[in-house]
């Protein structure tokens, strides 16, 4: 008589599920950080562009200008053929007429803020300097999420990181005399006005964690930054003449046209696939602070280094430093983990 | 049609049970004694499948991200930025901006390859 084996148990399912979670929430974050090139080199772009003909006839007209007639028509046209070849603009689709697409309009709102913010602060300040601020938007989004979620990020390396963005954006800000356009108060408003932003895209990074709970990440996506193109023109058009003059010169002139399919494209590739497949996965915290981070950390390096801006190694310095510091905010030591688990 | 769309088809932006955050393992259907069900497996082709598409979206849109720089190298045109702009320099940054963003999805083909 012989005895059969038993073949050994593969993992339950929900054990199964549990690792897939994992895995799925570290791919999260390496998009987070690989779309983070993309929009350095489209808002880093844009941050140099805002200052030159025609946009610089009349401010913050220009820097209106720059993103209802550039960043945002361009980025939703390569966002649609993202959508139509990888077809997702079903989801799109479905969710045209919902009660949920409030919340895209919501967020739309939001997003249209923020980046009507960065290239105001952009004009003023420079994307070498409003670049890195910009990026801290990912934390403001984990803080509101953390709360909200009732996540435990209050941790001895959370705060440790915090002190690290802290004491790098310090060290940015010493760079501005360098690479910031303006001086006096014209600095300090850029600053301030940058620091809405990061409040208004915060709360878009939370809100981008709450909606794709409910709704695919690109499909979402699409609606959000269609509207931020009806909002913006609409807006733009009925609030400001100048803009009529610049709409004509901008759209008449096929370099900057030109320009504004490099902007809107890699702002497209960075929303897709850092910013909203980025916290979809990610969450709003590890996504967000890195989505930020990184993203923002390329437009100051972009501009210095190939964009013609003067070089500061207090950018430079400073945004290794951040890095660190969403490092840290972003891992979980192995003591704290074994706890949770516990 | 996304990853979170495919595991419930029947509805249309259903809420889900979970937040991100805070990562609980989602439902999933009953194992039996025979191995996965036949919906997981069809779960899990047409993760695959979005994934390919995924890629293919991005190559298209990497596509029209370089060919404007392409063009802004050729005419010249990166001279009105200034002075210290770097022309050549444009269309390297693009090419490395795609190869980091078609470099993200490969690592998610060959990481989650289970799926």
């Amino acid at each position: 008589m012989t005895a059969t084996t038993p073949a050994a148990p593969g993992p339950s399912l929900p054990e199964r599920s549990r690792a897939a979670d994992g895995k799925k929430t570290r791919v999260g974050m390496v998009y987070a950080m690989l779309a983070g090139p993309a929009l350095g080199l489209a808002l880093g772009l844009l941050s140099v562009l805002v200052t030159k003909p025609p946009f610089n006839l009349e401010q913050p007209t220009g820097a209106f200008a720059i993103v209802a007639l550039l960043q945002v028509p361009f980025g939703v046209l390569g966002i649609a053929v993202f959508a139509l070849v990888s077809g997702t603009w079903r989801d799109a689709y479905r969710l045209f007429g919902h009660p949920v697409s409030w919340w895209t309009l919501f967020v739309a709102v939001g997003g249209f803020v923020g980046d009507l913010c960065y290239a105001v602060a952009a004009a003023l300040i420079g994307g070498a300097l409003a670049g890195p601020i910009g990026g801290l938007f990912g934390v403001v989004g984990a803080i509101i999420s953390g709360i909200l979620y009732r996540e435990k990020i209050l941790r001895w390396s959370t705060l440790i990181g915090l002190a690290g963005l802290g004491i790098g954006i310090w060290v940015v800000l010493s760079g501005g005399k360098v690479v910031s356009p303006t001086h006096g108060i014209y600095e300090f408003v850029g600053i301030l006005v940058i620091v809405g932003a990061v409040l208004t895209w915060g709360f878009e990074n939370f809100a981008i964690a709450a909606g794709t709970d409910l709704m695919p990440a690109e499909g979402f996506l699409w609606w959000r930054a269609f509207l931020e193109l009806i909002i913006a023109n609409a807006l733009m058009f009925a609030l400001f003449p100048v803009a009529r003059t610049m709409a004509g010169r901008v759209w008449s002139d096929p370099k900057l046209i030109t320009f504004g399919a490099v902007i809107g494209f890699g702002w497209a590739i960075w929303m897709i696939m850092g910013y909203y497949i980025g916290i979809a996965y990610a969450g709003a915290v590890r996504g967000g602070v890195l989505a930020g981070t990184f993203g923002f950390f390329f437009i100051a390096f972009f501009s210095i280094t190939v964009y013609g801006v003067p070089f500061s190694s207090a950018v430079i310095i400073g945004s290794v430093v951040m890095f660190v510091g969403a490092a840290l905010i972003v891992s979980e030591p192995k003591g704290y983990l074994a706890r949770k688990r516990a | 049609m996304s990853e979170q769309a495919s595991s419930r088809p029947q509805n249309r932006a259903a809420p889900a049970a979970s937040s991100k955050t805070t990562r609980t393992a989602p439902a999933q259907p009953p194992a039996s004694a025979t191995g996965p069900e036949p919906s997981v497996d069809r779960y899990l082709a047409t993760v695959r499948q979005f994934k390919l598409r995924r890629l293919y979206g991005l190559l298209v849109l990497s596509g029209m991200l370089l060919v404007p720089l392409i063009v802004i190298y050729a005419k010249g045109w990166w001279r009105l930025t200034g002075t210290g702009s770097v022309g050549s320099g444009w269309v390297f940054v693009g090419i490395g901006v795609v190869i980091a963003a078609v470099g993200a999805v490969a690592v998610d083909l060959v990481y989650r390859k289970e799926l």
